[in-house]
């Protein structure tokens, strides 16, 4: 339960990531073609990245010479993170649902709520959600999990803007 | 000797350009006379020092990109903020009017420095307003004017942009909109833009700018940091909420220069409602009485009121 709530939380993070790494590199009104299109980039990108934190989690338990108290310490971070990430998931998502309100001046809500402060936010919440997760550990490999797991969520971002680096370039 | 205060510093976007103010010829901007104009912060100074050539010129292709991704993510923001929307549902009363005056012929709407023409592009989507409506953008700066008709092409758009002075078309505007532009007039320039539609024979205009507001400008910060991927977006999107004009310094000199329009604002004391709305709005009509502008705009209620 703990793994795919991870799962999905970090495919949400990504999701949002490469949408914000389009936005505003393309200056056609008309856009849910590009969207869609940087929403399956995202997803792609998205289950690359975890299935490699996936993976270096596996080889990380199995190369333990205790492989199941390491498991266990592992999924006891997991669980810290799920508390953290899933609870800032939770706004973003509520905020995002403001999109769909029948008032027209509510629809910017998530503008104000989720594409500025929370964005701003979320390397920090990032950083601070998997310091809390394994901080209590003295496991060296769930410190490894979690900067592997930091380190691919705060890059993606950046990652996946780079296909969008040049778009501009066609206007001049 | 009174210091400056922030809300009279520059742009960087207005430093790096310069025009021949009759011909509208390109000027040579160089480094020296930006940095003279711009004391800080060290960010904007980077951004101008990054444009300058060898020679100490600004080098205008790198110029012109720089403005093309800024105005991309300007255009994000106006998307986000729904400003598209808000334009057509002010402009559409005023075009009701200018086509009274236009006897049978195309109502023009001109945009008056409409950098890469989103709201003119958007109007020519999504606005309905009706095929005896034509949509022009006009914009001093020919790179995002070539941008603008580069993008209405591809989607093949029912509108055009010119580089060029908007109240200096071969055919003039009946009526002329403008978005994030007014806080660019600096106090004498402000009225003496409104002087030039009293002397067009425009029917009206509509002219939607930040509200400057106690938090704005933290806000503004919090965003453009967030959001904004180039410099110079970032430093004069702050700086604009900094530069936004009051309700009544843009009342008083809409009635200075354009004494024969109607006045009307949009969200001047919008209250709490202000956390939402970002932007108010300014609108004269000519040949209309404010009783006939209330009725026009009926829709937006307590949030027009005359001036």
């Amino acid at each position: 339960m703990t793994v795919l709530a991870l799962a999905s939380l970090a495919l949400f993070d990504v999701l949002l990531s490469g949408t914000r790494a389009a936005a505003g590199r393309d200056g056609r009104i008309a856009k849910p073609p590009y969207y869609r299109a940087a929403a399956w980039r995202s997803l792609a990108a998205g289950v690359l990245v975890v299935s490699a934190n996936a993976a270096l989690v596996a080889a990380l338990r199995a190369s333990a010479p205790d492989p199941d108290g390491a498991w266990s310490d592992l999924l006891s971070a997991g669980v810290r993170c799920v508390k953290v990430f899933g609870a800032f998931a939770t706004l973003t998502l509520i905020a995002i649902l403001f999109w769909f309100a029948p008032v027209r001046e509510l629809r910017i809500v998530p503008t104000l709520v989720v594409l500025g402060p929370l964005t701003l936010l979320r390397p920090l919440v990032i950083v601070g959600g998997l310091l809390f997760a394994v901080v209590g550990s003295s496991n060296w490999r769930v410190w490894l999990a979690g900067l592997a797991a930091g380190v691919s969520m705060i890059g993606i971002e950046h990652v996946l803007g780079r296909g969008y680096v040049d778009r501009w370039r066609r206007l001049v | 000797m009174t210091r400056p205060s922030r809300a009279d510093g520059f742009e960087l976007s207005d430093l790096i350009v310069d025009y021949d103010p009759d011909t509208l010829e390109r000027r040579d901007v160089t480094l020296d006379t930006v940095l003279g104009r711009l004391p800080a912060p060290a960010a904007a100074r980077r951004v101008a020092r990054t444009l300058a050539s060898g020679t100490g010129v600004l080098d205008r292709a790198r110029v012109d990109a720089v403005l093309v991704r800024a105005h991309l993510e300007l255009q994000r923001l106006h998307e986000e903020f729904r400003v598209g929307a808000l334009m057509r549902d002010l402009v559409a009363p005023m075009i009701d009017v200018a086509r009274c005056r236009a006897g049978g012929r195309r109502v023009r709407v001109v945009d008056l420095g409409c950098g890469m023409g989103f709201v003119v592009r958007w109007l020519a989507a999504r606005g309905h307003l009706g095929p005896d409506v034509e949509l022009i953008g006009a914009d001093c700066n020919r790179a995002l004017v070539t941008a603008a008709q580069r993008l209405a092409e591809e989607e093949r758009l029912d509108c055009r942009f010119v580089a060029g002075n908007a109240f200096a078309l071969r055919e003039p505007a009946d009526v002329i909109i403008s978005i994030g532009v007014l806080h660019h007039f600096r106090g004498a320039e402000l009225a003496a833009v409104f002087a030039q539609h009293e002397r067009s024979p425009a029917a009206g205009f509509v002219h939607v700018d930040i509200r400057p507001s106690p938090i704005a400008p933290i806000g503004s910060w919090m965003f453009h940091r967030a959001r904004m991927r180039e410099p110079l977006a970032r430093f004069d999107g702050v700086r604009s909420v900094v530069r936004a004009h009051r309700a009544d310094t843009v009342c008083r000199a809409a009635a200075s220069g354009a004494p024969g329009f109607t006045l009307a604002l949009l969200d001047a004391r919008p209250g709490v409602a202000g956390l939402l709305r970002i932007f108010q709005a300014t609108l004269g009509v000519r040949g209309v009485g404010g009783d006939a502008m209330r009725q026009a705009y009926a829709g937006f209620g307590r949030r027009l009121e005359l001036a």
